[in-house]
């Protein structure tokens, strides 16, 4: 068993040498087979991965011309190639179920349990729940190959991420995510591929799509107007503005499971952290409602996982 | 005034009203505190939907604590319809035994500043009986061994003060009064101890 894990890590570094897209399929008789993806633009299945590989060629030489001219920029672009994380805000609730070993998901799987919860179809079950979003979501998804098994997050210098609804912020390992399971996109799916009327553009906004590797050009590029005048102090703001709405931060789409050990940490700001501390007080003399019950019973599983050393609890001042 | 809830995330105690009165629309969370409302845009609304796992909802109530007595009640409901009901109690003590020195520190000058002055001698004595129990830190330890002898002795003189003299209590033996009370405080139930 030993050697069959060391084997099998041999192969994932191997693979994650590989400067192009991939697919690899188990071959019953040949063992593993990987070929580099070769998936075409007007396919009905779009590989997303492959489409933002392209793309980083164009953005690159962009880049390239930027830094002719301004140095700073290629300063700025190695400070995110070396800081940016992927986060992903959430609640105490879906916190809690990470740490006790369940593995984070999307609407899709939401709509599954529920379906077989309930005993309806899964299409009726996504639809109960995203309701008048529904189109937008399965529009987007579904375009693209494997679609339904995206998750997303932000790309995250530092701070909180987009806490309006998820006051935690799961700041996932650097190495987890790279060219073959994750893009990068400049803004909201949901805006970005979408014009005013809500009709979805697919591929006259593939150029908004960009590769992992490419975060640093992409980032400073985008951002240059803005981070060109700012300190360094200053730069996690401008990659990610949590006040500044769809277009104040980088999605980042991808298709790796996340669970515990997908984390480096999780964030939260001494506010919320002290909260929870005065609800713990609180709860001592007070008869408490349902939802302080709960919030205590997960601020105690996610404080369990801290002690046992499966999650890292970083507070923010 | 006349609330919509337009979207909820239960599992969080979270949900998001459009006050259709004034046409604000505003994500509440526990504890539910006006002044802790976060005002929200359409596009918000949509990115909770669509990427936070909130579900949308169209109900109408009158009053903010008739919406979130519901919110309450569904909260419960929620994580029993998924296999996680609500902990018959709250696992205070294991809290406390979790909580950072500069917490537990912060809970004992509190005790001393807030619940001593106000005589809130059941819920001062709770916690530092947990403090007792589950902290290592001998200054923690000794302070809160202090703060609950000082604690049991106010307790007394209290019960003390009650005077043979009243005619209310002049039937009353004040002493085994005292000596039952100690006792239901230290076993933290009035039943009798089963063998």
């Amino acid at each position: 068993m030993g050697s069959l894990k060391r084997d099998l890590f041999r192969v994932g570094q191997q693979l994650n040498s590989i400067r192009q897209p991939f697919q690899v399929r188990v071959n019953s008789t040949t063992g593993f087979e990987v070929s580099l993806a070769n998936m075409s633009r007007n396919s009905p299945m779009n590989n997303i991965f492959s489409l933002a590989f392209t793309n980083a060629r164009v953005v690159r030489e962009r880049f390239d011309e930027l830094t002719a001219t301004h140095g700073k920029s290629k300063e700025i672009a190695s400070w995110i190639e070396e800081n940016a994380r992927v986060s992903i805000n959430a609640g105490w609730f879906v916190v809690r179920l990470i740490a006790e070993g369940q593995q984070l998901k999307n609407c899709h799987e939401v709509a599954q349990e529920r379906a077989i919860r309930e005993g309806i179809d899964r299409e009726t079950a996504l639809r109960a729940a995203l309701q008048q979003y529904y189109g937008r979501r399965i529009a987007f998804d579904r375009h693209f190959l494997d679609g339904e098994r995206f998750r997303y997050g932000g790309m995250n210098c530092g701070g909180l991420g987009q806490s309006k609804f998820g006051r935690l912020c799961l700041i996932l390992q650097p190495h987890l995510l790279h060219d073959n399971n994750s893009c990068l996109l400049a803004g909201d799916s949901l805006q970005v591929f979408f014009d005013s009327a809500g009709r979805f553009l697919a591929e006259e906004r593939y150029q908004f799509i960009v590769s992992m590797s490419c975060r640093g050009c992409f980032a400073s590029l985008e951002r240059w107007p803005r981070l060109r005048s700012m300190s360094q102090d200053q730069w996690p703001i401008a990659i990610l503005d949590p006040a500044a709405g769809p277009t104040g931060y980088f999605e980042v789409v991808f298709s790796q499971d996340v669970g515990c050990d997908s984390l480096e940490s999780v964030r939260i700001s001494e506010t919320e952290y002290t909260h929870a501390w005065e609800m713990v007080f609180s709860a001592y003399s007070n008869e408490v409602p349902n939802s302080t019950v709960s919030q205590l019973d997960n601020f105690a599983k996610v404080l369990d996982a801290v002690g046992a050393g499966r999650i890292q609890l970083e507070v923010l001042t | 005034m006349s609330l919509r809830l337009i979207a909820s995330k239960y599992v969080e105690g979270e949900c998001i009203v459009r006050d259709l009165s004034v046409g604000t629309v505003a994500l509440l969370r526990p504890p539910y505190k006006a002044a802790a409302r976060t005002f929200l845009t359409e596009n918000d609304v949509k990115e909770a939907v669509s990427k936070h796992g909130f579900h949308v909802e169209d109900r109408e109530f009158t009053t903010y604590s008739a919406l979130i007595a519901e919110v309450e009640r569904s909260v419960g409901q929620m994580r029993q319809s998924i296999g996680i009901p609500l902990p018959a109690e709250i696992p205070l003590k294991n809290l406390v035994g979790r909580a950072p020195a500069n917490v537990v520190t912060g809970f004992l000058d509190r005790i001393e500043r807030e619940l001593l002055p106000r005589r809130n001698w059941d819920q001062a004595e709770k916690l530092l009986l947990d403090i007792l129990e589950t902290r290592e830190e001998a200054n923690l330890k000794s302070r809160a061994g202090t703060l609950l002898r000082q604690i049991r002795s106010a307790m007394n003189s209290s019960q003390k003060s009650w005077t043979p003299t009243d005619i209310r209590f002049s039937h009353v033996d004040l002493k085994l009064a005292n000596s039952i009370s100690l006792a239901i405080r230290r076993q933290r139930s009035i039943l009798v101890p089963s063998s």
